[in-house]
């Protein structure tokens, strides 16, 4: 061995430890592609957020749970931006004002004040930010639903709620199949 | 500068020397805190616990290694700035840089990953990366009605660059849109990649299907239009090949022209009839009618009452008692507007309606307002 060398692989070996015995922890990555929409592994995680909380304490099967948790809020994560794309391309807006009369009724449905709503809120793992991205994705989700089924609901169900809410559902159904049909949708 | 460190600059340069395709540290060489730090690996060890990276959130980073890619995917990736040792990691900071390394489109894949190190007082946090393979040759199969020469010149793939699959799939639903209005409704466009070594093969197979024409146009259910009228406000034409977008177009403009006949209640859809073996598509529009409406009484606001008296009896020239006609009150607004114009001012007129369905009348209010 040159001398170099020699010293070359003694500073190694003093500068850097081989590798760690245990494998490397995935901190974030792709989760999914829709067009030219990119979900990380973040993102989901923020999503699953609020719902670890029902989960298993038993670390096992814990596991298996969030990985389950994983893959349902990635499809519906998917979905989700593929119905605000075609919102924006219909031009179906939200206003902060929309949102925040939306929070105002959930409170009133729950019969509590805004700010214990809030603090429901925060404690079921949401931020308030995020808590209202996710009222405005309702909403945006709704108004989408009705702008697709526009002129095709029969009239005749229009006067039975319950008839009209599943025809609506059918359309958002098909309208959901159709863009899941143009769009280019990748899950990892 | 100690013995140690000088040994250490010595054995970073003669492995970048050395081994020039070997993985790198992405930014600065790390300082040495006194306990040992992994070395960049040559691949990111698979097992690692998901969801458990809270636990590196805050550290120092003690080195950045990017893992993976070509010398020249790195190269170029090294360039952004990423981020090194020294600064603390955070979940937000890692998705900056993996969106990063995105936005260069040479990658397929590309993903973090974390070590603790240094008595886990610090982490090396590993970008993983995959380069995309750069497309080989492209091909375009069973495009007889197009021309596969045609459809291949319009391609985005490009030999030699590398192979972006939305950009293929975007190749596809263009090529299946083109068809379609063809009226090749069933035809189908599939993209297949086929990997040879670092390179792709791109074949896009087209399975035109048949040919669909509008063979028979029908109406029903119209007692107050005729049938001429309802036919031409289509634009479509028998022997047209059929396609479903246009067909939509006629329901919208045949729903217009009922409405302009005052039918402002009316429903218009269509039923297709079986297509026979030639592609002979029977189409009929089914129409309800509704009521015709008229204007019970008709309003004009926003303006002081004798300027508004003066519209109505003048300008306007809808009356009560008159069949709803839209391309009548269009003509309306625009003499309003242009009334106003020649007395030095520009207006808005925004006509509102009240339908009474059961006396299938409609009181209409234009409203006037100064344009911004």
């Amino acid at each position: 061995m040159r001398r170099a060398s020699a010293l070359a692989a003694l500073a190694m070996a003093l500068s850097s430890a081989p590798a760690s015995a245990a494998p490397p922890t995935p901190i974030d990555g792709v989760a999914a592609v829709v067009d030219d929409v990119v979900i990380f592994r973040s993102d989901v995680a923020v999503r699953m957020r609020p719902h670890e909380a029902r989960l298993s304490k038993d670390p096992g099967k814990r596991r298996d749970e969030l990985g389950e948790l994983y893959f349902v809020t990635v499809r519906h994560m998917v979905d989700e931006t593929l119905i605000a794309k075609d919102a924006r391309r219909l031009h179906v807006d939200v206003t902060d004002a929309e949102v925040a009369a939306g929070i105002v009724a959930v409170a009133a449905q729950n019969k509590l004040t805004p700010p214990e709503l809030e603090a429901e809120v925060v404690k079921a793992g949401f931020t308030v930010a995020s808590y209202e991205a996710e009222v405005r994705r309702q909403i945006v989700d709704g108004k989408w639903s009705v702008a697709r089924a526009m002129g095709k609901v029969d009239r005749k169900k229009t006067s039975d709620p319950a008839a009209f809410d599943a025809a609506l559902e059918k359309l958002r159904s098909k309208a959901l199949g159709e863009l899941k049909k143009q769009a280019f949708v990748e899950i990892r | 500068m100690t013995r140690l460190d000088a040994l250490a600059a010595l054995a970073m340069l003669t492995a970048a020397a050395g081994c020039a395709d070997a993985p790198s540290p992405a930014a600065r060489a790390p300082v040495a805190a006194g306990a040992a730090l992994p070395a960049c690996p040559e691949r990111v060890e698979r097992g690692g616990k998901p969801f458990e990276s809270a636990a590196l959130e805050g550290k120092p980073i003690a080195r950045v290694c990017l893992v993976g890619g070509s010398r020249q995917t790195r190269a170029r990736a090294e360039k952004l700035a990423l981020l090194h040792d020294g600064d603390t990691l955070t979940p937000e900071a890692v998705r900056a840089d993996l969106a990063a390394l995105l936005k260069l489109e040479v990658f397929a894949e590309v993903a973090a990953y974390g070590l603790l190190a240094q008595r886990d007082a610090s982490v090396v946090l590993l970008y993983e990366v995959a380069d995309r393979p750069l497309v080989l040759d492209v091909r375009v199969e069973g495009a007889k009605a197009l021309g596969d020469a045609a459809v291949e010149r319009q391609l985005l793939i490009k030999k030699g660059a590398p192979y972006d699959p939305q950009a293929a799939h975007r190749v596809a639903l263009g090529v299946r849109d083109g068809y379609i209005t063809l009226g090749y409704e069933a035809c189908k466009v599939a993209v297949i990649a086929e990997p040879e070594g670092a390179q792709v093969r791109v074949g896009i197979m087209v399975d035109e299907g048949p040919q669909s024409h509008l063979a028979q146009i029908d109406f029903r259910g119209q007692k107050r239009v005729t049938e001429a009228d309802l036919f031409k406000a289509t634009r479509l034409a028998l022997g047209q090949p059929y396609v479903e977008e246009e067909v939509e177009q006629a329901v919208r403009l045949v729903s217009s022209l009922l409405y302009d006949r005052g039918l402002v209640a009316m429903s218009v859809s269509t039923e297709r009839g079986k297509t026979d073996a030639a592609g002979n598509v029977p189409l009929t529009f089914v129409i309800d009618e509704g009521e015709v409406h008229t204007f019970s009484a008709i309003h004009v606001t926003g303006l002081g009452a004798p300027l508004e008296k003066e519209l109505l009896e003048k300008v306007v020239r809808a009356r009560p008692k008159q069949t709803l006609v839209r391309s009548a009150l269009v003509e309306d607004v625009s003499r309003i507007e242009e009334f106003f114009k020649k007395r030095g001012q520009r207006v808005n007129v925004l006509p509102q309606t009240a339908i009474d369905a059961k006396k299938h009348t409609i009181d209409l209010t234009l409203l006037i307002e100064a344009a911004p």
